[in-house]
């Protein structure tokens, strides 16, 4: 459990948008993974969880989402909090400039990216957990990057310090 | 916002998805995937015909590493103890219905009340759809392959990528159940339900909510009540007074009685005695401690777990330059672009072979493609959250393979050292056991000549436990090869105030080594910055080593340094000598406390400015712990192109830094790097890699650069440790068993890929390394030749495999080298206070350290002993019985 929570919550927590819903989903999916026959899971735990997290997560949307104070298109990311990419995007430094892009992206490219850099699966496995085909999530993350790369190389014209230090070497 | 069909590589355009999907080696290029070792070869056929394609891939890859790492310094949540709890319970009854939810036990506060109330109230609905939605997805993987993610993520402790693994393998096949079966995943449910669980679960009263707040271990069995409900819900909880007064701390459960570990809960805060000290002494693993400490926490606290990457101001993704400390960075920029032909592979291993050792390499048609840059993750996957726990013991029988990291970081021996230094032990978490191990070198046999990797495995009995053996594997890059580096004008200027002599001591023995690598091409000057402004050596050729040496060891602060003036003289130093072709540089050494005075900021930024200009490039280097990559205190360095900083926090650090400095321009020696450790399961039956996993973000700590493939510049080395349970149970061999096998990546031996990518050792080995790798692009070594064996699928891949023996001899009998890792590895054991340490104790470190003391070039293993000494002593005054919280001097 302890190898595979902080990847799930995160996860979770990137779908459902609050701490406490992201813990009841991952827990939940851990529920079910009691009741499942160890055998039928071997090799493929990870994607297996990944999926019935998604699912719990998506179907929390749909049944709550009145409530909840994400919505899919918002704050389903965390940096939805965050100004405009424009205002933090001098802060290089802080690593939050990153979630703030993100938060600019379609959110099914943001679940790609996530799935993609921050979960380490492959387009195959993104594939099967989000039932897009692999063109698709190639698609997804390509555009993503380009995006993401625009937002980086806006950042790297204005910025001061950080950039300076490239290294002149010729 | 269509999906463009799959045009072919001809038709490649920036903007192609399958280009993307290139530079990031996955979907048609994901090894695993049938073919793509074909698809590859043609889209490297078309992209070495076109710049502005590999520029693209080093782009799309620069964002990629850049998104990467900032992802990985999310915040790393934990369940609630309730809710862990709860699960173990079910886990062990999971046929008495669901258990109650926390947060149906308690409404949580503010504005998600109502939420959590149509929580409640549509649960069973939501079950059943839930229950539908599983028993989909549980169709939807049994049907599909899901196997080509056999081993990896959080489940996989040895930090393998599949991707790595399949490219070392050069050959997989996803589709087989049995490579699933045998590569199954380490949290089989029946663990659970079998083990004894133990949680020992600390609750933080409620002080201030912080992470240095008193934390009381309760160990808690089977499926005890809730200790604190309030917790389970990220709400802040009340201080139950059973929980703080309660309970003595419980040591962890998968101790040195070297259990099998699979997937038991062991919340990593298991020593609440350490706790209280670690978040003060160690400010960069603050967000650690606010991680483990979150259950006290609102649930909205996920920013204020962010200080990390405010802790390195300097840090900068795509500029592995920017992370001066990092021994192996070579400037990517330049490195890769400059396509330096190095000759790689070919001949013969230098190592001397003791015992059945076999090397091969392989060559290959084609050429790769042209030089790609990948920034180097290392210096910034270095900040990424880490909540450590030690690799626990693997069954070679389940799990036969492993890999370890290749780039370990730097920062774990100074951080201790500066803590033992001020008089406290460190806190566990900092005490990472590769990063302290690596941080010396080893005598690896030296590849040479057209070899790029050699490798030497020593195997020996464990000096903390009899029974088990260690095995030290040292992986060593060739070194930069002379005649390739551009001639170098340097002029060094110490800016070191009075006061600073250690660090001096440092800078000395950093140009020591500097000075022992320049030859007749090159020319060092050295000024002094202060009110004098001595200049000590004019500049001088690096063959006349005895003036150089004399120079360098006549060094002595004189004063307040100058700033500008000093800087003024430095430049006029390095315009008296030109050097064709070569690199002019000034080295400014600076005591890390150095900041221009407001009046001559400007002056200073147009002095850099101009010299850039004229070809003479800076180099800042700030000595001394706490000095910082440079940014936000030093306004005053200016422009893109005016300079570099480095920071060293120690000598090896300053002398890397400084070595950088001369080789401006190194191409790395080898490319997608991959190290795969077979255990042959007949000798071996458990195996632990030594080192921590980080929990929590994607898969352990180095896969994802394993899987993208690490490069090693000249001279990068690096050494592993593994624990190993033989499978025999009588102790065998005596010390005439030849235990140390070495290999070059020349030619001959056997061949690797006529193994399966499942094939262990082989029979009457202990076990088997192999290191893949590709040469970089248009390096001569890399054209086919004939009569080279082919690695299948990757025409450019080559390897380098090692198999050693199953022998062993005592430790007495070991090498040197060897008795100093494991005195280095038992240092961290002890300091962390490893359920891993058998029958270890200060003294038989101390020993160790002593007899590995070799030649110590450069004193730093001497340096070493002091420190164990001064750990031994401040843990002498810490009770330290297992179990017991060490508490560390104030």
């Amino acid at each position: 459990m302890e190898r595979h929570e902080g990847e799930l919550l995160r996860y979770a927590l990137s779908l459902v948008g609050d701490l406490p819903s992201a813990e009841d989903v991952v827990q939940n999916a851990f529920f079910k993974l009691c009741k499942q026959e160890p055998a039928s899971l071997r090799g493929r735990l990870v994607p297996w969880l990944f999926t019935v997290v998604r699912n719990e997560a998506l179907d929390r949307h749909r049944k709550e989402g009145r409530w909840s104070r994400a919505s899919e298109g918002e704050a389903a990311d965390v940096a939805g909090e965050s100004p405009s990419p424009s205002e933090s995007v001098e802060t290089r430094d802080d690593a939050g400039h990153l979630r703030t892009m993100l938060a600019t992206l379609p959110p099914n490219q943001r679940e790609v990216v996530r799935l993609k850099f921050q979960n380490q699966l492959s387009y195959r496995e993104i594939s099967q957990l989000t039932r897009l085909t692999e063109t698709n999530v190639g698609f997804l993350l390509h555009t993503a990057i380009k995006t993401l790369r625009r937002h980086f190389e806006r950042l790297d014209a204005r910025s001061g310090p950080s950039s300076a230090w490239r290294d002149p070497r010729p | 916002m269509k999906p463009s069909s799959n045009p072919s590589p001809s038709d490649w355009t920036p903007d192609s998805p399958e280009f993307t999907a290139f530079a990031l080696k996955d979907g048609p290029f994901d090894p695993s995937v049938l073919g793509w070792a074909e698809r590859r070869a043609e889209a490297e056929q078309v992209i070495a015909k076109s710049a502005a394609l590999r520029s693209e891939i080093g782009e799309i890859r620069r964002v990629a590493d850049d998104v990467e790492t900032d992802l990985a310094h999310e915040p790393i949540h934990r369940l609630s103890i309730e809710r862990r709890e709860s699960v173990l319970a079910y886990a062990r009854n999971p046929g008495r219905g669901l258990p109650r939810r926390s947060t149906e036990d308690i409404p949580a506060a503010g504005r998600d009340g109502w939420h959590r109330f149509w929580s409640a109230v549509t649960r069973p609905a939501m079950g059943f759809s839930l229950a539908a939605a599983t028993a989909l997805s549980i169709a939807l993987a049994l049907w599909s392959p899901w196997s080509s993610r056999p081993a990896s993520g959080p489940s996989d402790p040895s930090g393998t990528a599949p991707a790595a693994r399949a490219r070392a393998a050069a050959k997989v096949a996803p589709s087989d159940p049995s490579a699933a079966l045998s590569a199954g995943d380490a949290l089989p449910p029946e663990s659970r339900t079998e083990s004894p669980v133990t949680v020992v679960a600390s609750v933080s009263p409620d002080l201030d909510g912080g992470a240095g707040d008193t934390l009381a271990g309760i160990p808690i069995r089977g499926s005890a009540p809730g200790v604190d409900r309030a917790a389970g819900s990220g709400v802040r909880p009340e201080v139950p007074p059973s929980a703080a007064s309660a309970a003595s701390p419980r040591p962890p459960q998968d101790g040195p009685s070297g259990e099998v570990v699979r997937g038991e809960p062991q919340l990593r805060w298991e020593r609440p005695g350490q706790e209280p000290a670690a978040a003060p002494s160690a400010p960069r693993k603050t967000a650690t401690a606010a991680g483990s400490g979150r259950e006290a926490g609102p649930p909205a606290s996920q920013t204020a777990d962010r200080p990390m990457a405010q802790s390195f101001p300097g840090r900068r993704p795509a500029d592995p330059s920017a992370a001066g400390s990092s021994a192996s960075a070579v400037p990517a920029r330049t490195g890769s672009a400059a396509g330096v032909p190095v000759g790689v592979g070919g001949g013969v291993g230098t190592g001397v072979p003791i015992g059945p050792a076999s090397a091969t390499a392989r060559t290959a048609v084609a050429g790769d493609t042209a030089p790609i840059r990948e920034s180097s993750p290392v210096p910034s996957r270095r900040e990424v959250a880490r909540t450590t726990r030690e690799f626990p013991f693997q069954s070679a029988a389940t799990q036969p393979r492993s890999t370890f990291p290749l780039k370990p970081g730097d920062d774990s021996y100074p951080e201790v050292r500066q803590a033992l230094e001020a008089g406290r032990l460190p806190a566990p978490d900092s005490v990472r056991l590769e990063e302290l191990l690596n941080h010396f070198a080893y005598d690896h046999p030296v590849a040479s000549g057209a070899e790029a990797l050699s490798a030497r495995v020593e195997v020996a009995d464990s000096p903390w436990n009899p029974d088990h053996r260690l095995v030290k594997i040292g992986l060593q890059a060739r070194p930069s090869d002379p005649a390739v580096r551009p001639p170098a004008n340097l002029v060094v200027l110490v800016g070191l105030r009075p006061g600073f002599e250690a660090r001096l001591a440092w800078a000395q023995r950093s140009l020591q080594a500097v000075v022992d690598a320049l030859d007749a091409r090159d020319s060092l000057a050295l000024l002094v910055d202060g009110p004098r402004g001595r200049v000590i050596l004019p500049p001088t050729s690096g063959r006349e080593r005895d003036r150089l040496v004399r120079g360098v060891s006549d060094l002595r602060p004189e004063g307040a340094p100058q700033g500008l003036d000093g800087l003024r003289r430095a430049y006029a130093l390095a315009s008296q000598r030109h050097v064709t072709g070569g690199t002019s540089r000034v080295v400014w050494i600076l005591d890390g406390e150095f900041s221009a005075e407001a009046g001559t900021r400007g002056a200073l930024a147009d002095l850099i400015r101009e010299q850039t200009e004229w070809g003479v490039f800076l180099t800042v280097l700030g000595l001394g712990p706490g000095t910082s990559a440079p940014p936000a205190g030093r306004p005053w360095m200016p422009t893109p192109a005016g300079g570099s900083y480095a920071a060293a926090a120690g000598p090896a650090e300053a002398r890397a830094a400084l070595r950088r400095e001369l080789h401006p321009a190194a191409s790395p020696v080898a490319d997608d790097v991959t190290v795969d450790v077979r255990f042959n399961p007949d000798r071996v039956d458990r195996w632990r890699l030594i080192g921590q996993e980080a929990t929590g973000p994607g898969p352990q700590r180095g896969a994802p650069a394993d899987r993208a493939g690490v490069r090693l510049d000249p001279g990068d080395s690096v050494t592993a440790l593994y624990e190993i349970v033989p499978a025999r149970p009588e102790r065998p061999v005596g010390p005439e068993a030849s235990a140390a096998s070495t290999a070059g990546s020349g030619p001959g031996g056997a061949d690797p890929g006529s193994k399966g990518p499942e094939a262990h050792a082989g029979a009457g080995e202990l076990l088997s390394l192999q290191v893949g790798f590709r040469p970089p692009a248009g390096d001569p070594a890399g054209a086919p030749r004939p009569g080279d064996p082919k690695v299948s699928g990757d025409p450019a891949a080559r390897s380098l495999r090692v198999d050693v023996p199953d022998a062993s001899r005592p430790v007495d009998a070991a090498t040197a080298d060897y008795k100093f890792a494991a005195a280095v590895v038992g240092y961290g054991l002890l300091l962390r206070d490893s359920p891993y340490k058998g029958n270890l104790t200060w003294d038989k470190v101390l020993a160790l350290a002593e007899e590995g003391q070799g030649p110590d070039r450069e004193g730093y293993r001497m340096e070493f002993l002091q420190l164990v000494r001064r750990a031994q002593a401040l843990h002498g005054a810490a009770p330290s019985v297992p179990g017991a919280p060490v508490r560390p001097r104030p």
